[in-house]
């Protein structure tokens, strides 16, 4: 069964929701740094189901479809760029942050898609991990350099329970067209 | 993508340099460009805000199912406490408006500048920074309610922090926790004047730079001074919770305890205009109507 546009649509939502939600009080200060970076997840499913789900942003964009893959990788990448942007605003980072975070991730992905698709589901977890990992570090960087933020193990801890979370993500994304190309 | 990478970078760069508060221009940023980032960022946190919406439903449900099956006996029990309250803070209200009078009438013998009234909005808390290391909160009131970046925030125990972005119907808060915040204040039992700063810790402040001579005591309440123009004078921040001596240094280390309720959310009041006029005004023989103390702002919401 193939997952419907509507249905990552909605993942997509459900994670930006997720990634803003205040906690419930009963949940100690301390169990905020272990919230999974839900956008990335996010992220990390819309790229990989490329060029077969498009999503909104992409037709809001880019009324058109584009006509090759070549175009379609370049609009791609531009309308990741433009969701980091929305992403700057829900989360209320320097504008651009998320943009650049967003573009390197995209193009990790869009470069080995074809491999990425053929690991098992540990090798996927792994490559979750390395890439919430480096994407938080870079991010942790640029607010310790702008916002004079302290260097804590908020990236490390994100990227263990973004890790522990893709799983979920990761049954979706098995059973798109792009994953069933690769295979 | 180099190219996408090399635009984040300037972007980046730009906006960082330009401070949250009161977004001031640093002066090698073209006028043109702090507007134009300022405007997309109105714009970005405008459409994040339905998330933001969405994400608070639940607690906005579960609020209202709750109301919705109270029970009888609490509500009348509530209905009764609080008409008793609101029957000492009216016998408060008058003690506070004669003290007000006199207020005035000393300020105009004195020569000194008067205050200028309050505006104050009420906002709800509708959602948290999702970083655990910032301590922001987004309020359901932006510019088309009158907020401004620079304004104060309050609640009912003291000083919660300061306005720092604003769009059409939202605005983001930052707490006087934050690491980045700091804000003058003075000692409502001696008039000393110092620094509090924020420590990324919601039940903890520390006042800055403070002299091993300084007359402090643990307890103290320490007050808004109104220095800056940007908090209003005399609303509550904290009180000292510690005092201890550093070895080889001629500055104490102080903690506060903040006195509003920052961990929790609800209502806040934002006030817009608080600052002490500059100019002194002749001595009038009549008290100048509307002119109002902080407390009776708060009480007027």
């Amino acid at each position: 069964m193939r997952p419907s546009g509507l249905i990552t649509t909605l993942v997509i939502v459900g994670s930006l929701v997720l990634a803003v939600a205040r906690p419930p009080a009963f949940v100690p200060d301390w169990l905020l740094a272990w919230r999974p970076q839900w956008l990335i997840l996010a992220l990390v499913l819309w790229v990989q189901q490329l060029p077969y789900f498009r999503g909104p942003l992409f037709r809001a964009v880019f009324t058109r479809s584009a006509s090759d893959d070549s175009t379609t990788f370049r609009r791609s990448m531009l309308a990741v760029w433009l969701a980091g942007f929305f992403a700057d605003g829900l989360l209320g980072e320097p504008l651009g942050l998320n943009g650049a975070l967003f573009a390197m991730i995209a193009f990790y992905l869009h470069r080995f898609r074809d491999r990425l698709a053929m690991q098992t589901l540990m090798q996927r977890m792994i490559m979750i991990f390395m890439l919430v990992f480096y994407t938080e570090v870079l991010r942790a960087f640029v607010l310790n350099w702008l916002l004079g933020q302290p260097w804590v193990l908020q990236p490390l801890t994100v990227a263990l329970t973004s890790t522990l979370v893709w799983p979920l993500y990761d049954r979706l994304n098995r059973r798109s067209p792009a994953s069933v190309r690769a295979q | 993508m180099l190219a996408l990478l090399l635009a984040s970078l300037g972007i980046i760069t730009v906006d960082g340099s330009i401070p949250r508060v009161g977004r001031e221009n640093p002066t090698w940023v073209p006028t043109f460009l702090q507007a134009t980032l300022n405007q997309t960022r109105r714009l970005l946190l405008g459409l994040a805000s339905p998330v933001y919406a969405v994400a608070e439903a639940p607690y906005q449900i579960a609020g209202f199912v709750h109301d919705v099956t109270a029970d009888r006996a609490d509500l009348l029990e509530q209905r009764d406490r609080l008409s008793e309250r609101l029957l000492l803070l009216e016998q408060r209200q008058q003690r506070f408006d004669y003290l007000q009078q006199e207020n005035t009438r000393l300020r105009q013998l004195l020569g000194s500048g008067a205050q200028l009234p309050s505006q104050v909005t009420i906002a709800e808390i509708v959602g948290v920074s999702p970083n655990p290391q910032r301590d922001e909160l987004l309020l359901d009131k932006g510019s088309d309610d009158g907020v401004a970046p620079g304004q104060a925030v309050l609640d009912a125990q003291g000083v919660f922090g300061q306005v720092v972005e604003v769009a059409a119907s939202t605005s983001w808060v930052l707490l006087i926790t934050d690491r980045n915040h700091a804000m003058p204040v003075r000692n409502s039992r001696t008039g000393v004047r110092m620094i509090v700063a924020g420590t990324g810790l919601l039940d903890t402040l520390i006042l800055e730079d403070l002299p091993a001579s300084t007359d402090i005591q643990e307890g103290d309440l320490i007050e808004t001074s109104g220095l800056g123009g940007r908090f209003p004078i005399g609303y509550p921040v904290g009180t000292v919770a510690t005092l201890g001596s550093v070895q080889d240094s001629p500055y104490l280390s102080a903690s506060l305890k903040p006195k509003a309720a920052l961990s929790k959310v609800g209502h806040v009041l934002i006030v817009a205009e608080a600052a002490v006029d500059a100019a002194p005004t002749q001595p009038t023989a009549t008290p100048a109507e509307g002119q109002s103390s902080p407390s009776t702002s708060a009480g007027e919401s």
